[in-house]
């Protein structure tokens, strides 16, 4: 399974990667910004998209809507990250059309599980 | 006052009545006399007249003899003369004699006695006559010799002694009649007389009368007049008598008069005497005629010291600064002169030992003819009053000096909107001056959001408004618009009713909140972020997943980790609480069950719990609350682990959940250490631990109770603590409940009897049904049940662990017999099993009961969910009960139909993991289970046990397959196999053909 990772934060990448890879055994690919998650996504075609929301510049909702917009990428689904645990952001996120939410801080031993765990209940 | 009291029962003899009497009387008395004197004079004349009148009879008739003689004479003469002079008096005396007798006649007629003689008389007289005619003739005719023959005959010499005889006799009787009338005459004289001088006495005597009344009337206004004379002086009057005339009259009235003056004198005096004003009265000179108590008082003097003394130079001729004031300028004085009347506020007068008495004063001049003969002056000390008045000039000058400096916007408007007041902080806020405000309506004020109609918006507004503080937005005079927070009031005054609020600009408040706000998302990313890294970067290395690392570094590393979980927790908790606090934290609010609430809670604590060897005790609940389900775990986790912290070893944590009126409480209790009484309430505050050393030893973050604080009052409801030092603590919170009586009503009047050796399953056991609404009667052993079943009608009776070491048989035999109740096997309510209920349940339903009871027992359980592995059809219920226990006392949990129908509906309703089903049911029902049930492509793979009374043909086994399939033929089956075939089809997913 190949994941792409979109966060400005380098040290999340990071951690998310290892835990990705070392824990879960999926291949990673991680971009820094909205725009660098696009192309990346058009050209690695993931498996599913980890896209932070709170991102300077595009956002993670900007983001996933030009994910959306391009025929390319409109199906890859989309787990936002957000550091907001609201009930209604969590609903807001969704209803804009992410496969799944995931709060930071994440645990990185468990990451790839969640991911899993949202894909199948696809 | 009484009146003498007048007569009533007599004619009111009034003064002129009496007069009337004293004239009418004598007069009336001399009139009778007059009249009485009258009579008897008549009476007195009558009698002379009778007595002259029977002289002039006497004398008639002696005429009448005279004549008669006259006539003998005249006749001898002639007869014997011849001489015609005899012949006139004859003449004469014959013509004179018939008018004679006439009236003699008619004298003596007019007598009322008899008077024969004179008749006879008379007739005599006659015949004498008419012998002399014929005499008389005889001679005429020249008869002399008869004439003289006649004469000498003597017939009428007999005649006339005849005649003479009867005049005798007749003047005898005349005389005495004459006598006897001159006697009445005299007596009638005499009677007269005397009738005179006794008339003439009472006469004298009649005229006194008037003299005696006169002087009786005389005699009592003399009296009156001295009672008058008695009270000027002030002496008590005499009794004046009874009376009823008019004398009396005023001698009544005087007394009233003088009573009324007396009391109106009395009740001046009084006035007089407790008036609090001070009153005196001065004369034409300006000197103390009279004084009254509270003028002496407030004056210092007493009445009889200054009487007569001129009040000016005594109280009022010095002003409160020692400078004189003399009598000219004075308007006291002037009331007096000028005879006007004179008021005055605020005046000094000078006491007896010289202090001043500050006073407000009214005086009056007395008037007589126009001119004034004195005055009257009343004067109260008006000291308290000035005291009063500047106290309130105080106060007031000190509230509006509070209005005017207040930060806060203060506006009072009456009741249809019009400005009435504004303060200067008003002024401020809203950008009018004062004059722009004050009569101004408030629609001036209001957003443009508030058009087309400004005042039903105020109107509105007002309505939300009053009584509380809440946030609206108004407008400024330069057009702006911001937010302001309005307390509003109404007050009444004697002016009428007005409104007022108390504003205040809010716009920098909502800019921090904004900015707070901003500021806790951004610091949640802010913080989150890095923790992010930091939790992962450790939990990677600790994972062992980026390569090994030596046993130190390890623990070094999961130091770290477990301290930035707890950094972790500690933002999180912040950040709740701050969001639970500022009431931004948005419950998701619904209807769950208590007891998902607290299973999920239990279960999440329970690692920790079995790691500190403490067991948690969740109880059987059918409640159900509305609110957050995840934040009321939130809140059951926290009490839950706290609980487990501070208990010992080896104790337990026990939950339970009870309903109070519209709450549902959840109480958490533990055997812990317990909570000083001085720290209940403090407890919930933030990072408040009981001890200082818990954050360190016990962990958490000392935020958790005050979110739980906050979530529960989010919910609208409560959070406490019941504990005593060293003997443990309930937490306790309480969270609207939601209705636990479904709609459908299970038959109240059934009691159901509980027979329970365990106290903590028999209250479990009791709670259950009664949430229900079934009255519960529950006895622990046998014995207790028997009086229980014959004292109620029961149908129903639940037996969980059999008592006292009977086995459940005998128990059963033992109950049948005593109440001919029969067994039947209930599955475990699905969410229900658990410690607090006994491994079984034996169900006793008495035969007679209706089959409502049963069904409404059975629906509860499928409320509750379906679960239950083993799901058994059969109509003989007693076999039903056979099975059930033989599979619960395996642990495996069954559900019951009874008929096709139902294990159908059952079936789909959730399916189990095995059916077992008895194809003997009625009207065929057994096969169409099958048959129903093959449709659902869920329930064509279940395992099925097929129970049957007769061998079946391989077709008919054939039809009747869902997933792995069995057949058991009822009298041939041992109860062994039954469990084996049980077994076999619950453990395998392979179908594996098997004749039994």
């Amino acid at each position: 399974m190949k994941i792409l990772i979109i966060d400005d934060e380098n040290d999340i990448r990071r951690i998310a990667r290892l835990g990705l890879e070392r824990v879960g055994k999926m291949e990673v690919v991680d971009a820094g910004s909205g725009p660098e998650g696009v192309e990346k996504a058009r050209a690695e075609k993931p498996d599913a998209v980890l896209l932070d929301v709170m991102m300077p510049g595009q956002d993670g909702p900007a983001t996933l809507q030009s994910l959306r917009s391009d025929p390319l990428t409109a199906s890859i689904p989309v787990i936002f990250l957000t550091a907001k645990a609201l009930t209604s952001e969590v609903e807001r996120l969704r209803s804009l059309g992410a496969a799944g939410v995931l709060t930071k801080p994440f645990d990185a031993m468990t990451l790839a599980a969640q991911v899993r765990a949202v894909l199948e209940a696809k | 006052m009484a009146e003498p009291a007048a007569p009533r029962s007599r004619i009111p003899l009034t003064l002129s009545r009496k007069a009337l009497l004293i004239v009418a009387l004598p007069l009336l008395f001399q009139i009778l006399l007059v009249v009485a004197f009258h009579a008897m004079k008549q009476r007195y004349d009558e009698d002379n007249r009778w007595h002259l009148h029977s002289h002039e009879v006497m004398a008639q008739a002696d005429g009448v003899l005279r004549l008669l003689t006259e006539v003998e004479a005249a006749l001898r003469g002639y007869v014997l003369t011849g001489d015609p002079d005899f012949a006139k008096p004859y003449d004469r005396a014959m013509r004179e004699m018939p008018a004679a007798l006439a009236s003699l006649q008619v004298r003596v007629q007019e007598d009322p006695r008899p008077h024969e003689s004179a008749g006879r008389l008379a007739e005599l007289a006659r015949q004498r006559l008419d012998a002399a005619e014929e005499v008389f003739i005889l001679k005429d005719t020249a008869a002399t010799e008869k004439a003289a023959a006649a004469i000498r005959t003597g017939q009428g010499a007999e005649l006339m002694d005849e005649f003479r005889a009867e005049m005798d006799r007749f003047n005898t009787e005349e005389q005495q009649l004459a006598a006897d009338r001159r006697a009445a005459v005299d007596a009638s004289r005499v009677r007269l007389n005397r009738f005179v001088l006794v008339a003439s006495g009472l006469t004298l005597l009649a005229a006194l009368t008037p003299l005696l009344l006169v002087s009786g009337v005389a005699r009592r206004v003399e009296a009156l007049a001295q009672n008058v004379r008695r009270f000027g002086a002030g002496e008590p009057m005499r009794p004046l008598g009874r009376g009823t005339d008019e004398i009396a009259e005023l001698d009544r009235a005087l007394r009233r008069l003088t009573e009324d003056l007396a009391s109106a004198s009395r009740r001046l005096t009084t006035v007089l005497d407790s008036m609090g004003e001070g009153l005196y009265q001065i004369d034409r000179q300006g000197r103390l005629v009279y004084m009254n108590p509270a003028a002496e008082r407030l004056l210092g003097y007493r009445l009889d010291e200054i009487r007569g003394q001129p009040m000016h130079e005594l109280i009022h001729n010095r002003a409160p600064d020692g400078t004189e004031r003399p009598a000219a300028t004075c308007p006291l004085v002037g009331v007096v002169r000028d005879g006007v009347v004179q008021r005055s506020t605020e005046d000094h007068f000078v006491r007896k030992d010289g202090s001043l008495l500050t006073v407000q004063y009214t005086s009056a001049p007395i008037l007589s003819d126009g001119r004034a003969t004195g005055a009257v002056l009343t004067f109260q000390d008006s000291t308290e009053r000035q005291r009063a008045e500047t106290a309130l000039r105080e106060s007031e000058a000190t509230q509006r000096a509070i209005v005017e400096n207040m930060l806060g916007g203060l506006i009072v408007t009456e009741p249809s909107g019009f400005v009435e007041l504004v303060n200067p902080a008003a002024e401020t806020i809203f950008g009018y001056p004062r004059e722009e405000l004050v009569g101004q309506h408030l629609s001036l004020l209001v957003p443009p959001q508030a058009a087309p109609d400004p005042r039903v918006y105020l109107k509105t507004a007002a309505g939300k408004a009053l009584g509380r503080i809440t946030e609206w937005e108004g407008r400024r005079k330069n057009g702006e618009v911001f937010p302001f927070e309005l307390s509003m009031f109404e007050f009444h005054t004697n002016t009428g009713r007005h409104f007022a609020g108390s504003v205040r600009d809010i716009s920098e408040r909502r800019e921090v909140e904004r900015l707070k706000k901003e500021f806790l998302s951004t610091v949640s990313h802010e913080l989150r972020t890095p923790l992010t890294s930091l939790r992962g970067s450790l939990g990677l290395i600790s994972g062992g997943v980026l390569g090994d690392i030596s046993d130190e570094a390890r623990e070094v590393v999961e130091i770290a980790e477990r301290n930035c979980v707890r950094l972790i927790g500690l933002v999180n908790d912040i950040l709740d609480l701050e969001r639970l606090e500022s009431g931004r934290m948005e419950l998701r609010l619904e209807e769950v069950t208590l007891s998902s609430i607290l299973q999920r809670s239990a279960e999440s604590v329970m690692g920790m719990a079995s790691a500190h060897g403490v067991s948690i005790k969740v109880p059987a609940t059918l409640a159900r609350v509305r609110g957050d389900a995840d934040r009321l775990v939130q809140v059951v986790i926290n009490l839950l682990s706290n609980a487990v912290k501070f208990s010992p070893r080896d104790g337990a944590v026990t939950v339970s959940a009870l309903t109070a009126g519209p709450w549902v409480e959840v109480r958490v209790a533990d055997r812990g250490r317990g909570v000083p009484a001085a720290l209940r309430d403090a407890i919930f505050e933030r990072f408040k631990q009981v001890e200082a050393s818990d954050a360190r030893q016990k962990g958490g973050t000392g935020l958790g109770l005050a979110i739980c604080k906050a979530i529960v009052e989010q919910h609208g409801g409560r959070i406490g603590v019941e504990s005593e030092e060293g003997r443990g603590s309930t937490f306790w919170f309480r969270v609207p409940a939601v209705g636990v009586l479904t709609e459908r009503q299970p038959p109240q009047d059934v009691p159901v009897v509980i027979l329970e050796q365990r106290p903590e399953c028999r209250a479990a056991l009791t709670m259950l049904l009664s949430e229900r609404g079934h009255p519960v009667v529950a006895a622990a052993t046998l014995a207790e049940t028997v009086p229980a079943l014959g004292a109620h009608a029961v149908s129903l009776l639940l037996l969980g662990t059999p008592p006292g070491g009977l086995s459940a048989r005998e128990c059963r035999e033992g109950l049948r017999g005593v109440a001919g109740l029969e067994p039947l096997p209930i599955s475990a309510l699905g969410e229900l099993s658990h410690p607090d209920l006994p491994e079984t349940l034996m169900v006793f339903l008495a035969r007679r009961s209706e089959d409502s009871l049963l069904k409404a027992l059975q629906a509860d359980a499928e409320d509750e969910g379906e679960t239950g592995d083993v799901l058994l059809v059969d109509d003989d219920q007693a076999l039903l009960g056979v099975l059930a226990r033989q599979l619960l006392q395996r642990g495996i949990s069954v559900r019951v139909a009874t008929t096709g129908r139902e294990a159908v509906r059952r079936g789909l309703l959730k399916p189990p993991r095995l059916l077992v089903l008895d194809l003997g049911l009625p009207d065929g029902e057994g096969s169409d289970v099958v048959k129903q049930l093959q449709q659902d492509p869920r329930l064509a793979t279940l395992p099925l046990l097929v129970y049957t009374g007769r061998d079946l043909s391989r077709e008919q086994e054939e039809a009747l397959r869902l997933g792995p399939t069995r057949f058991l033929t009822k009298s041939r089956a041992t109860d062994d196999q039954f469990l084996a075939l049980v077994s076999d089809l619950m453990g395998s997913p392979s179908p594996t053909e098997e004749r039994a």
